[in-house]
């Protein structure tokens, strides 16, 4: 037979089951033989049993390992500790919080890892377990040599041990020192409330169920004058309220102690000092653990400036919806996107539309399609940021020849960025007849003045035509009387003739010119030379210039004296001028009379036509009054020349002032925009 | 007639100087032109004097300050005055101030050769003066409301001026003047002018 011990279990019943079989066959003849098949079958019995036992120590060792690495990875410390706190098992995890190797303090005190305070606390917990066999909780506080305070709850029951039947205390020790920090942050917490309270620049208040003050804040003493002793246990009605308000508080009060709390509540509260402040309110119930009605916490603002403010800034809206209602100019906010935010009376009245069919409008519906049109590219500069001003003709709905003079300011709050802008329109129609009504009578006094100034100048023009005329009669005299006497040499009879020709066109130059100037025509705009222009005056003015004496030069510097200018009208006023300067001088006795026309281009814009005299000059009273209208020096003088002067100056988009010389005389200057 | 005679012209008119001097010219003078006084009175050399055509109107120094100052030159010489058309005012001035005769412009060409060659000529001068001389005389025969229209159309008035100024009507002023112009053999404003100033002087001092 093989060592049984190297056979496995199944040969090794097989081997059993073998033996007893062989045992039943036999008869006792050999005591010895069966003696030993008896030994074998107990002997593998024996082997079997053995087998067995060792599987269930191994299955019982895991189990207990298992329990055992449970117990120690557990985040739970537990800890056995006997009567006198003597530590008899104690996990991994306790070992962690107190910092020690489980070796080291097996056997020994728990006591030694508490801090002084609570080693008390401990004996008596430990008591207690013992004594009551009940669960026990404690807080404590562990500590160790090289750990901070570790803040733990130790959760006790006593156990029974089996084997040793001895009674021990089983403790779990959690770490509450999370929850600890987080309830030292809570209390800072309570304290900062507790400040906010105080220093918060609300009311807060709290009443109790009948409305007396159980306490009030900080502010609320600064805000009243009075202190918190002085009022607690007041009547907060009765004693705050004032009487107009009492009613009407009482009832909102009623109503917060069954639960209707009227949120945002204004009323005034009367202070110390007898003012009234006034208070917007926010109201909590306070109820108990039960849910029953406690008391009232208020929140109170003082808005008391707030509320002036808002007054002023309504009363100020309103002051400006009048002025710009008032104004007889069309105002209007637009939008970036181009929609109405405002528009005055005058503006909507103007489109014949309420303010409310305008307002949050696009342009285009307000306006129409074409004369958006027109707009279009003044808004697109406005939203730019550039600010436009013009005179449009737009076609509005039911309106006919309509001029508008339109401003569009970009509006640019504090913030920098462009929120629309605002539109300015006048309606310019009747001006703009006006203007054309001004003009017309402009030309038609410049008409009937220029009639006028010719009718005086009448014998002086018709010297001037006399003198060609002289000429060509003498021409032809002396042809005449030459060829009778047979003395006209054929060869002279061209020059007599081409002097003839030139003499009648001398003559047809100061007719034309005189034509021109008697006609009464529409404002004509032409492209001249100043400088020409000055000279052809100057043609109508020699026998002026004869009759009064008064030597007339130029000085014509202006390079480019291109200007566009209705001929006629600036022709009448160099004329008037120069007849004012020669009759001014005509007084002067045995001096030297002398005009001079300057012009030159003092910038790049504009010529100066100056006509300087060395007549007596003009007083001050006289220098501010010239251009007045009936105003004259002359006997026989309307006094209209010089304001209609300017009048056409003016109609030329130019200037006409007049300026003392250093020595003597006066020059009259006009200044004419320069034509490219 | 003396070929030697200057004729003096003083113009300051190009064209109306350089014609009239193809005109007298015409009539077999001698022509020097001047463009203005002062200009005459630099070049002008008294042994060549036969008359002067003064034009009043000029720049600078006129006609008439000319005609004053000749006398304090101690320079005499007959003066013809030109004057624009229908000017009696200074016409009057100038045969005031001594003038020899006056012509207005556009000329009369045989008038003005006449009023020249009178200058002139001596006989020719006596016999005009003792025509103008009749005309003064002729004054005689005027009634007093053709002597009053006389006077005011020589101060250079206009018929419509002279009827509100007499109280009377624009043809009573008209047919006063015709009537006058006949009776004195006028044919013109300017032999009215002409006889109204040579009677002043006539009246002043002695006659021719």
């Amino acid at each position: 037979m093989k060592d049984i011990k190297t056979l496995n279990d199944n040969q090794l019943l097989q081997q059993l089951n073998l033996s007893k079989a062989s045992l039943a066959d036999r008869t006792s003849e050999n005591d010895l033989d069966y003696l030993a098949l008896d030994l074998q079958i107990h002997q593998i019995s024996l082997e079997l049993k053995n087998r067995a036992l060792r599987k269930s120590q191994i299955a019982l060792k895991q189990s207990r390992d298992r329990y055992t690495e449970l117990y120690d990875l557990s985040p739970i410390g537990y800890v056995d500790l006997d009567k006198k706190g003597n530590i008899i098992d104690i996990n991994l995890t306790a070992c962690k919080m107190i910092n020690k190797e489980r070796a080291q303090i097996q056997g020994g005190s728990f006591h030694r890892f508490l801090t002084q305070n609570c080693k008390n606390t401990f004996a008596k917990h430990l008591q207690r377990v013992f004594d009551t066999k009940q669960k026990t909780v404690n807080e404590l506080e562990l500590q160790t040599p090289w750990q901070n305070i570790i803040s733990i709850r130790l959760e006790s029951i006593a156990t029974n041990n089996d084997i040793t039947h001895q009674v021990s205390c089983r403790s779990a020790i959690i770490d509450i020192n999370a929850s600890k920090q987080a309830l030292t942050t809570l209390n800072t917490k309570e304290d900062f409330a507790e400040n906010l309270i105080q220093i918060a620049p609300s009311i807060i208040l709290v009443l109790d169920t009948v409305g007396n003050i159980v306490s009030v804040n900080a502010f609320f003493e600064l805000l009243t004058g009075y202190s918190l002793v002085e009022v607690k246990g007041k009547n907060w009605i009765e004693t705050f309220i004032p009487l107009r308000e009492q009613d009407h508080i009482h009832s909102l009060f009623y109503n917060a102690t069954h639960g209707n709390r009227a949120a945002g509540n204004i009323n005034p509260i009367m202070t110390r000092s007898g003012d009234e402040k006034l208070i917007e309110w926010y109201d909590t119930a306070l109820l108990d653990n039960a849910g029953n009605f406690n008391g009232i916490l208020a929140i109170g603002q003082d808005i008391t400036s707030r509320i002036n403010v808002e007054m002023a800034l309504l009363e100020s809206e309103h002051q400006l919806r009048l002025i710009t209602d008032a104004l007889p100019v069309l105002i209007a906010h637009i939008d970036n996107q181009q929609c109405y935010l405002f528009n005055n009376k005058v503006h909507h009245q103007w489109f014949s539309l309420s303010d409310a069919e305008i307002t949050g409008k696009h342009i285009k519906d307000v306006f129409g399609k074409k004369a958006y049109a027109i707009l279009a590219p003044f808004i697109k500069s406005a939203l730019d940021g550039e600010q436009v001003a013009c005179e449009l003709q737009l076609p509005i709905k039911n309106k006919n020849d309509c001029f508008v003079m339109v401003n569009f300011f970009p509006y640019i709050p504090n913030s920098g960025t462009l929120n629309g802008f605002f539109a300015l329109m006048s309606d310019i129609t009747q001006f703009k007849h006006r203007e054309v009504d001004v003009l017309q009578r402009l030309i038609t006094l410049a008409h009937q003045s220029r009639l006028n100034m010719l009718g005086e100048m009448t014998s002086e023009i018709a010297h001037e035509l006399n003198q060609p005329l002289t000429a060509i009669s003498n021409y032809c005299a002396a042809g005449l009387r030459l060829h009778k006497v047979g003395k006209l040499a054929t060869e002279e009879i061209p020059k007599f003739l081409s002097e003839i020709i030139g003499q009648v066109e001398r003559a047809n130059q100061i007719i034309r010119h005189l034509r021109d100037f008697t006609q009464k025509r529409e404002l004509q705009l032409k492209k001249l030379n100043l400088n020409d222009l000055i000279t052809d005056v100057l043609q109508l003015m020699v026998g002026e210039k004869h009759k009064y004496d008064v030597s007339l030069s130029t000085a014509l510097e202006a390079e480019n004296a291109c200007v566009l200018i209705d001929k006629i009208l600036i022709e009448q006023v160099i004329l008037n001028l120069l007849r004012n300067a020669i009759e001014a001088m005509a007084d002067q006795k045995n001096q030297n009379r002398n005009i001079i026309i300057r012009t030159l281009t003092s910038n790049t814009n504009t010529i100066v036509v100056k006509i300087i005299d060395n007549g007596p000059g003009l007083s001050d009273e006289l220098m501010s009054q010239v251009f007045e209208p009936f105003f004259t020096t002359k006997e026989d003088g309307m006094g209209l020349g010089l304001s209609m002067c300017r009048s056409i100056i003016d109609t030329h988009q130019g200037k006409l002032w007049v300026t003392q010389n250093a020595r003597v005389g006066t020059t009259f200057n006009i200044e004419l925009p320069l034509h490219d | 007639m003396n070929k030697k005679t200057i004729i003096h012209i003083i113009d300051d008119d190009e064209a109306v100087r350089e014609s009239l001097k193809l005109v007298i010219r015409s009539a077999d003078y001698e022509v020097v032109t001047y463009h203005s006084a002062e200009i005459f009175l630099k070049k002008f050399k008294p042994e060549s004097a036969g008359c002067l055509l003064l034009d009043i109107r000029m720049p600078g120094m006129s006609g008439l300050e000319l005609q004053a100052l000749l006398p304090t030159l101690h320079i005499y010489i007959p003066v013809i005055v030109m004057t624009g058309y229908g000017d009696v005012p200074t016409a009057v001035r100038a045969m005031k101030a001594g003038a020899m005769d006056f012509i207005e412009k556009p000329y009369n060409h045989d008038q003005l050769l006449n009023r020249i060659d009178a200058c002139v000529n001596d006989a020719k001068s006596r016999e005009t003066l003792a025509q103008q001389l009749k005309g003064i005389n002729r004054v005689e025969l005027l009634t007093p409301r053709e002597r009053e229209v006389m006077t005011l159309l020589v101060d250079g008035k206009i018929n419509k001026v002279i009827a509100a100024e007499l109280g009377i009507s624009t043809r009573t002023v008209e047919a006063h003047r015709a009537n006058l112009m006949e009776k004195l053999q006028a044919k013109s404003l300017s032999d009215i002018v002409r006889i109204s100033v040579l009677r002043n002087k006539q009246l002043i001092s002695a006659p021719y």
